[in-house]
């Protein structure tokens, strides 16, 4: 039995032997690929300029040059040197817009050719529309169409980087339809990039903000929160709606409820700042995450009834919302004399608060 | 007794060969596992299938420090290099008798801050609590009572004021894009509670401004045996285990921590050396008894450079606390063992550390015995047991290679020709002579068990 382990680790030898040729061999290969790319790029970066240099003359692109992209762009490595050439382009000062425009076709017959790669292939192909962007958003065209279909079976790269080209782009429709396919298919794409997502959307902010919030009650929370995110850094014309969603509908999700409320902070809405103050003043919440949330947001609504709600706050036994309370207090430029019941009451833990945010505001006036 | 003894040496060759035929084909499937994912990786970075934004989540940086007053001012300031948008330094000084306190103070000008801090996880009192804003990034430094690695991080934990925390070492240094990478898998999956990063040795490479500018193996053989040792044991174990999501070890060096889960986990256990692995054995269990979906994630392309120890002697006290910490927390949570409610975490990699990690000294021993015992006899075959054990020797420095080799070429870090055949010395040495130093270690760690259980163990440092 002896010469079984032996053999056994004679062949974990030969294959490690084997591993080792293969990654000395991969060295060799990916430094000769890397020079054969860099010599790519700049054959690229010449007919490119070639071609820029015709569209400043008022002619067209070179035929030659079209059938050139379409027969090799097909290949990612090819595509890849593409992308670097465009890139270097624009860093000397060349704009690349009308080149790509006018490229438009073989750019959309290479979207086509693109859909039937791997997840890797059409990610990649993805990415250099969001970056070359061949069309504006004024209309919804067959570009967008295929490049919702790498949708399908995609993984979290792809999704994020069709929504990039998508909102590179910039046109309503086709950012909605993503979205749309997104929540049926139940794709998980965290709020986070979704919304600083949407905020780079090209076209008109707006009227994508009008489009989403028709599917706040719809979609999933993840999708919807992103949603009123990007509301919130958009549009003011929203309040009475969500003030509506935040004092009607019961059933609401609480990380919705809580986006919500944060909306009131970048945009002022005096009915809000009183449903405010009752979520404050409220026994029956259950999730402290509200009070915590609220007690920050009235740090932008003045008035006395804010400060003695966030000065009663101040005693609260949820730490987040002393500190939350104790900042909207200074916030507010609530004097020290105003404060001077908290500061000599026999409340350790308020006393404590809001004489580490006075010393904190003190350290900022000093920068 | 010729018959018994020839009886009992079948089956104690019958056992070794199963016991090495395992561990072999386990490590052999990890590396080729690992490359793979490795190759892979590589292949999505080329192709930008990653999720590049500006901003991802704000995170807390907290470094506990226990006499560091060597490296603790290189070490923030590094983190200071970092190109991210929000985050901020939390230096715990856990009661050190040398000058770490005053390092900090006086490189960072720090203030003395009335802070009342949100204590959600027991540690020990705090003595003064200092801070300072520099850019936008905030540092707080708490100096309190003496209380071990965990009580510090604890203590990290409760002053903190992000959802995520990312807890390193206090002489570890970051590349400039480490936390973007460690944060990144964070975005992919709201499962993922913990991220892994990459720890590799610190001596063999120049940092300036946070990026990698040179990377050389250096000329002291007890450094250079670590960095091939910590290439194979990363890419080795962790990738593979990371495939179900199996890690029972997030280094303590470098690993992303949502808050909220580890706070209702109960945060460190201060009685712990290893309390690395103790944490993740906990939020292992606490996720699976609360039937909580959860996932902890390797990257491999977050990176963090920590010094090793250049001394055999500071290299046995850390393998020794490292064998300490394994025994610890597999004590601790023996209820893992054969427990279907884990899944592969308890069949694949509590196993794994228990019958290669945990149990080896004990192996190694009674294969030593055996030895004696045969040569008493004379039923030794001496020749077959040299070439076995050159053999595996052998078997364990290519795999070493192979990981090293597959490193480097997918992290696009250039060696030259001394560093090639540095390497490969090294790898053979790790194999044919560091093993046995490790296995010595791990034999008599125990010994002086319950004296030195709760003590911060201390290497001699080096400027960054």
């Amino acid at each position: 039995m002896g010469f079984y382990i032996d053999d056994l680790i004679y062949l974990y030898i030969y294959l490690c032997i084997g591993l080792i040729l293969f990654n000395i061999a991969y060295m060799i290969f990916t430094n000769y690929k890397e020079g054969r790319n860099n010599s790519l790029t700049n054959k690229w970066e010449i007919d490119i300029n070639k071609q820029i240099n015709l569209l400043k003359e008022g002619k067209p692109i070179e035929l030659r040059h079209k059938v050139y992209l379409e027969k090799h762009l097909i290949y990612t490595n090819q595509l890849v040197a593409y992308v670097r050439a465009l890139d270097i382009l624009r860093k000397q000062g060349h704009s690349t817009e009308s080149y790509l425009f006018a490229n438009y076709k073989s750019i959309l017959f290479l979207a086509g050719k693109y859909k039937n790669e791997d997840v890797y292939d059409r990610t990649f192909f993805a990415f250099f529309i969001s970056i070359n962007t061949p069309c504006n958003g004024n209309e919804y065209n067959s570009l967008m169409e295929i490049l919702l279909t790498y949708l399908d079976n995609s993984n979290i790269y792809c999704r994020e980087n069709v929504l990039k080209a998508l909102y590179a782009i910039g046109n309503l429709q086709a950012v909605e339809n993503a979205f749309l396919i997104m929540y049926e298919h139940n794709y998980f794409h965290h709020y986070k990039l979704l919304s600083d997502g949407l905020l780079s959307f090209t076209g008109d902010k707006e009227a994508l903000a009008e489009r989403m919030y028709k599917y706040i009650q719809e979609w999933d929370e993840n999708m919807v929160i992103a949603v009123i995110k990007f509301i919130t850094f958009t549009s003011d014309k929203f309040k009475e709606r969500f003030f509506l969603l935040l004092k009607e509908e019961e059933d609401i999700n609480n990380e919705v409820r809580l986006a919500i409320i944060r909306y009131f902070r970048n945009h002022k809405y005096e009915p809000a700042h009183k449903l405010i103050l009752e979520f404050m003043r409220s026994t029956d919440i259950t999730d402290e995450n509200i009070k915590i949330v609220s007690a920050s947001v009235l740090g932008q609504y003045p008035g006395i009834e804010t400060i003695k709600v966030l000065k009663e706050a101040l005693k609260d036994p949820n730490w987040y919302v002393r500190y939350n309370s104790a900042t909207s207090l200074i916030n507010l430029n609530v004097g020290t004399s105003k404060l001077q019941d908290v500061l000599n009451g026999e409340d350790v833990y308020a006393k404590e608060i809001i004489t580490y945010i006075k010393g904190l505001e003190r350290k900022v006036d000093r920068l | 007794m010729n018959i018994f003894i020839e009886k009992f040496m079948n089956g104690v060759g019958i056992f070794f060969i199963v016991y090495l035929l395992v561990y072999s084909t386990f490590i052999f499937l990890s590396v080729v596992t690992g490359g793979r994912s490795l190759f892979r990786k590589y292949k999505m970075t080329r192709l930008h299938n990653e999720l590049k934004h500006d901003y991802y989540v704000p995170v807390s940086i907290l470094v506990p420090a226990y006499n560091e007053e060597i490296t603790i001012a290189a070490t923030v300031k590094s983190l200071l290099e970092l190109k991210y948008k929000l985050f901020e330094v939390i230096v715990v000084d856990d009661g050190s008798t040398d000058n770490t306190a005053k390092e900090m103070i006086e490189t960072f000008d720090l203030q003395p801050a009335y802070r009342p801090i949100h204590m959600q996880l027991k540690c020990k009192p705090i003595k003064k609590v200092y801070e300072t804003k520099i850019g936008q990034v905030r540092i707080t430094m708490i100096s309190k009572e003496n209380g071990g690695k965990g009580d510090a991080l604890n203590m990290g934990i409760n002053a903190s004021n992000y959802p995520y925390y990312l807890g390193i070492d206090a002489d570890s240094t970051l590349q400039g894009d480490s936390l973007e990478k460690i944060v990144r898998p964070v975005l992919q999956d709201d499962t993922i509670i913990a991220v892994g990063g990459l720890v590799r040795v610190a001596q063999c490479v120049k940092i300036e401004n946070g990026v990698v500018k040179g990377y050389h193996l250096p000329w002291n053989p007890i450094i250079s045996m670590q960095v091939v040792e910590y290439d194979r044991s990363y890419l080795a174990s962790k990738i593979l285990l990371n495939q179900f999501n199996g890690n029972l070890i997030i280094s303590g060096a470098f690993g992303l921590f949502k808050k909220d889960v580890v706070i209702s986990s109960g945060g460190y256990d201060n009685q712990t050396i290893g309390e690395d692995m103790e944490l993740v054995l906990r939020l292992h269990t606490y996720c699976r008894n609360n039937d909580k979906e959860y996932f902890m994630q390797y990257e491999p392309n977050a990176m963090c450079w920590s010094q090793a120890p250049s001394t055999l002697k500071d290299l046995m006290t850390q393998r020794r606390r490292w064998y300490l910490g394994l025994f610890q927390s597999m004590i601790k949570y023996r209820n893992v063992f054969l427990n279907l409610r884990f899944g592969a975490v308890s069949f694949i990699s509590y196993m794994y550390y228990l019958l290669f990690e945990l149990l080896s000294p004990a192996v190694e021993v009674f294969g030593i015995f055996t030895i004696l015992l045969a040569l008493s006899f004379g039923i030794l075959n001496v020749p077959f047991m040299i070439q076995f054990l050159v053999l595996y020797g052998l078997f364990g420095a290519f795999l070493t290679m192979t990981a090293f080799f597959q490193r480097i070429y997918t992290q696009n870090i250039k060696i030259n020709v001394l560093d090639i055949i540095k390497a490969i010395v090294m790898c053979l040495l790790e194999n044919l002579f560091f093993r046995y130093i490790r296995s010595f270690v791990r034999i008599t760690a125990l010994i002086g068990y319950k004296k030195k259980k709760g003590q911060w163990g201390t290497i001699k440092r080096v400027k960054n």
